[in-house]
């Protein structure tokens, strides 16, 4: 599945323990995480195709629940107190 | 041969304002497959759209659509309905816009019965203008406008209804779009007022009624052993019991319409007849002021 | 012998001074004279001073006037508060019941009437007023028999006792007023003999709003207006249409804005506070260029101000009210043929430059009763025009979802669809929008969308301005609404003394028909405007757009009662010097 590389760059860093401890993750760890998260939300029956993982959300689309023609999307998401930001989205090919 | 109707036709090109994961789009496409499913043709459904995050539905909805100012979706939609009573008529808001600044117009829909569904995307907050207390808010909720948690007790949507005699009340959950689709498609082929409350939650200001909270918390009425829908006392009695925290359909009792009732209200559309005046007519009408 | 006299009754509220008024209206109105009946309430249902006043001429009259010839009281306070009118020579016919007294200085003559005896002599203790109708027949010399047929009418269904003690009340009222008068009477040049409507100015325009097509009328309670949602309930489903009491005003005006979406004729009809309450609603008809026709039967503001009193302070309002800017159309009927006309107009207008069209009417034109010629209401007259609305042929050619609803184009006005019609799919809002109706904040598009919005009220044509009297005038008189008899009345008031007075009656107010003003405005040595409120808004509204400063000048009324004829007269005279 392709955008598991894009999805770990933006988990990298910011990643965190159910404390609000920062989490460093190896170049691996970060992959290994991101190729599961894509795995976990596309296999997924469930609507809407959303996952918290490593204190981060994320939340994928298939093609035409977001925007008619476009890709599979999944966004990743930090809560900073208020409310849930988006730190990125990345285009995935099934 | 006879149009099919797919969801393609539903569909527009527009991009999503909405947040990702938002329970709107669960609703959305419900409502999409319910019209497909209904083979109802884009151009004779009227979509009425409220101020807020759900009134954006209309932007991505491929029918009639009108976006009206806050809270007046349903007044809207009456004026639509009785000008051309051949149209599907749904009005959608959400739960800032219909039990907040247009409650009062809630409660005379309710009680008016004209042939209509009433579509609420309730997510307990205000998410549009970022994360203020909604009606039905729960107490103790802590938002920017309720730093302390908030202190008033939540409107009771489904109670109301009940309460007010109308013939359709139901509640579905965004996260469970089949049953969504069902009970959308009896709203829409009830006849009379039909309202239709959705647990939508909202991903990004509300962390308390989430879609693993509302997975866990929700009971599908058919999953109530002798649950009747025709029981008004035994559908309050049940919304009470569970505080709201119940999906299907609650309660449907077949009567008249307002449109049933009105006098002299004709089966051709209003919009459909011939609006000159005959001579004889005001002839008549200025005999009765001699 | 009198071409015209004024009568007048007075009481509690709720005695039937309203019916009084109402059956020597009809009866006067249908031996031939031009009649205005105006009735003067309190907002209570019941007690308090009210009164009933009629005018009655062998030529049309479309103002009260401040004489008197004959007043009945049922009450001591009739007397004071409303003797001091009644001209020299004249009559009071006051209730013996109550023992009434003249107050010094007072020169009419007093008929002391048992009415509330002779009423239970005929055995019906309620006919008071059909009494005292008989001893108005005597003063003002009329034949009995129109009273007669009209008893019949109104009492026949209730059988032949009560319209036998109903005629029994009017002849011993009669008789009473004819021994004890012995010949004090008026002796009154007879009508001619045409049988004429007499109405409301709420119900003709009702009756017009009908003819030029509402089939939606949505509104909320409200005096003065409520004549209007009333009547039309009792008659439009007769023609297919529907009217709802709505919660509010914000939900009358919102239903007739989706009826007009779907491709009605909608209405709403209100006053000053209903109108306050649809000011956020006016800016979403504009916006999403809906047709709309709102009918302001403007009261005494502000706040709940006099709710049954006159004034015409609605008009900055109409014209600017709701958040942003908007184009609307405001039109005022002065007379009462025209309260039917001007509907016509309205729903054209509205239908053609899909924007909402205020109605200014006001509460004397709306609550007075006034006799109308038959003739000079003719559908033969009238058009229907819908404006552009695509239909399926033009719309053969649009691509899914794609209908320019709001196209920018060289008028301002972009095809219209309406619910139903395949392709003509499209997103009304009162969002900024392109052109097919999705939202966007795009600086180019918005600037597009305002201009085009704008533009569409610059083809507009003939106002309707019409103007009376002198070539040259020294002095112009300029109004609009229900003052327009009482100056019509001072002008030629003025005309009589040899004064050069011209009189111009705005009925488009907005946009203001500059083009038809100017000529006159020009040849004016002075203005005055006459309008019911405190600030001169039309006289602002002139000067804002069109200058003439140092010609302008204000006659100003917002006592809550209408302008006499005189006292425009004085006003002109002392602006003249």
């Amino acid at each position: 599945m392709s955008g598991a590389k894009e999805l770990a760059q933006i988990i990298r860093g910011v990643a965190h323990d159910e404390k609000g401890r920062p989490l460093p993750l190896t170049p691996a760890e970060a992959m290994a995480l991101a190729e599961e998260v894509l795995e976990t939300l596309f296999s997924s029956e469930e609507w809407p195709r959303m996952l918290e993982r490593s204190g981060l959300r994320f939340v994928a689309f298939l093609p035409e629940e977001w925007e008619l023609g476009s890709p599979a999307l999944v966004f990743a998401q930090q809560w900073d107190g208020q409310s849930w930001v988006n730190l990125g989205r990345v285009e995935v090919s099934l | 041969m006879a149009i099919t109707v797919t969801m393609a036709d539903y569909r527009t090109a527009e991009k999503s304002w909405w947040c990702p994961g938002c329970g709107d789009f669960g609703v959305l496409s419900a409502l999409q497959k319910t019209l497909v499913d209904l083979q109802r043709l884009p151009h004779e459904v009227a979509i009425i759209a409220g101020i807020g995050c759900s009134g954006k539905i209309g932007n991505y909805i491929n029918c009639y659509n009108i976006h009206t100012t806050h809270g007046r979706t349903l007044p809207v939609a009456t004026g639509i309905k009785l000008a051309n009573r051949d149209l599907t008529v749904i009005a959608a808001g959400g739960d800032g816009d219909g039990y907040a600044i247009g409650m009062g117009h809630f409660m005379h829909a309710l009680r008016r019965n004209v042939d209509m569904t009433y579509l609420v995307m309730d997510n307990h907050v205000y998410g549009l203008t970022k994360g203020q207390v909604s009606p039905t808010s729960d107490a103790g909720f802590i938002t920017s406008s309720t730093p302390q948690g908030n202190l008033e007790k939540p409107v009771r949507p489904l109670e109301l209804a009940l309460a007010s005699g109308v013939g359709f009340v139901a509640q579905g959950f965004s996260g469970w779009v089949p049953q969504l689709i069902e009970i959308l498609k009896a709203a829409i082929e009830y006849r009379g007022f039909a309202l239709v409350n959705v647990i939508s939650p909202c991903v990004t200001y509300n962390k308390v009624n989430t879609y693993d909270y509302y997975r866990e918390a929700l009971t599908k009425v058919e999953d109530i052993p002798g649950y009747d829908e025709k029981d008004r006392l035994g559908a309050l009695k049940t919304v009470m019991e569970r505080e709201g925290l119940v999906t299907g359909i609650l309660y449907r009792e077949e009567g008249p319409a307002l449109e049933d009732l009105l006098p002299g209200f004709r089966e051709e559309p209003i919009v459909s007849q011939d609006l000159r005046f005959r001579q004889e007519d005001l002839k008549a009408l200025l005999e009765e002021h001699r | 012998m009198l071409n015209e006299f004024a009568w007048m009754v007075g009481g509690q509220q709720g005695e039937g001074i309203e019916s009084s008024g109402d059956i020597l209206a009809t009866v006067l109105a249908r031996q031939g004279y031009h009649v205005y009946g105006y009735r003067v309430f309190s907002s209570r249902i019941k007690g308090g001073h009210t009164s009933y006043r009629v005018r009655a001429s062998t030529r049309p009259v479309r103002t009260p006037n401040e004489d008197i010839h004959l007043l009945v009281a049922f009450d001591q306070e009739t007397i004071d508060i409303e003797g001091p009118q009644v001209v020299p020579g004249g009559v009071i016919a006051a209730d013996s019941h109550f023992k009434p007294q003249l107050p010094p200085g007072l020169s009419a003559n007093l008929l002391d009437i048992p009415l509330t005896e002779l009423a239970k002599e005929s055995g019906n203790p309620l006919a008071r007023n059909v009494v005292a109708m008989g001893a108005t027949a005597y003063v003002l010399s009329l034949r009995l028999e129109p009273f007669h047929d009209l008893i019949r009418d109104r009492w026949g269904r209730k059988g032949e006792e009560v319209v036998a003690q109903n005629i029994q009340a009017l002849e011993s009222g009669y008789r009473f007023a004819e021994e004890n008068l012995k010949g004090l009477r008026f002796e009154v040049e007879a009508g001619d003999g045409r049988s004429r409507p007499a109405l409301l100015g709420n119900y003709l325009m009702s009756i017009g709003a009908m003819a030029a097509g509402c089939r939606v009328m949505a509104a909320y309670p409200i005096t003065p207006a409520s004549d209007i949602m009333e009547y039309l309930v009792r008659k439009l489903p007769q023609y297919g249409g529907v009217v709802l009491q709505m919660e509010d005003e914000i939900a009358a005006i919102t239903t007739c804005i989706g009826a007009g979406f779907a491709g009605a004729r909608a209405m709403t009809a209100t006053a000053g506070p209903g109108f306050s309450l649809m000011q956020e609603a006016l800016g979403l008809a504009a916006t999403a260029e809906i047709p709309l026709v709102i009918v302001d039967v403007q009261r005494a503001g502000p706040s709940t101000g006099m709710p049954t009193k006159v004034e015409q302070s609605d008009l900055m309002q109409m014209i600017y009210g709701t958040h942003g800017e908007s184009p609307r159309i405001v039109l005022a009927p002065s007379t009462m043929e025209d309260a039917f006309y001007i509907m016509f107009d309205a729903f054209n207008l509205a239908d053609e430059y899909q924007c909402p069209v205020i109605v200014a009417s006001d509460l004397m034109l709306g609550v007075s009763l006034q006799t109308v010629e038959d003739e000079a209401l003719d559908l033969s007259q009238v058009e229907w025009r819908r404006g552009h609305v695509a239909g399926e042929e033009e719309l053969a050619a649009v691509k899914a979802g794609n209908f320019e609803r709001y196209s920018v184009t060289a008028s301002g006005i972009s095809p219209r669809s309406l619910p139903g019609v395949p392709k003509g799919q499209y997103l009304a809002t009162g969002v900024e929008h392109a052109p097919t109706g999705k939202v966007t904040e795009n600086p180019q598009n918005r600037v597009a969308q305002m201009d085009k919005r704008a533009r569409k009220l610059s083809s507009l044509k003939g106002g309707g301005t019409r103007y009376y009297g002198a070539e040259d005038p020294e002095l112009l008189l300029l109004s609009f609404g229900s003052t327009f008899g009482a100056v019509e009345e001072a002008r030629e008031a003025l005309e009589a003394l040899g004064k050069k007075v011209g009189h111009l009656v705005l009925r488009r107010l907005w946009p203001l028909p500059a083009d038809e003003l100017q000529p006159y405005l020009d040849k004016a040595e002075k203005v005055l405007v006459v309008e019911l409120n405190s600030t001169g808004q039309l006289r602002h509204l002139v000067q804002m757009h069109m200058g003439y400063q140092e010609k302008l000048h204000s006659a100003l009324k917002y006592n809550g009662l209408p302008f006499y004829p005189r006292e425009i007269q004085l006003r002109a005279e002392e602006v003249m010097g």
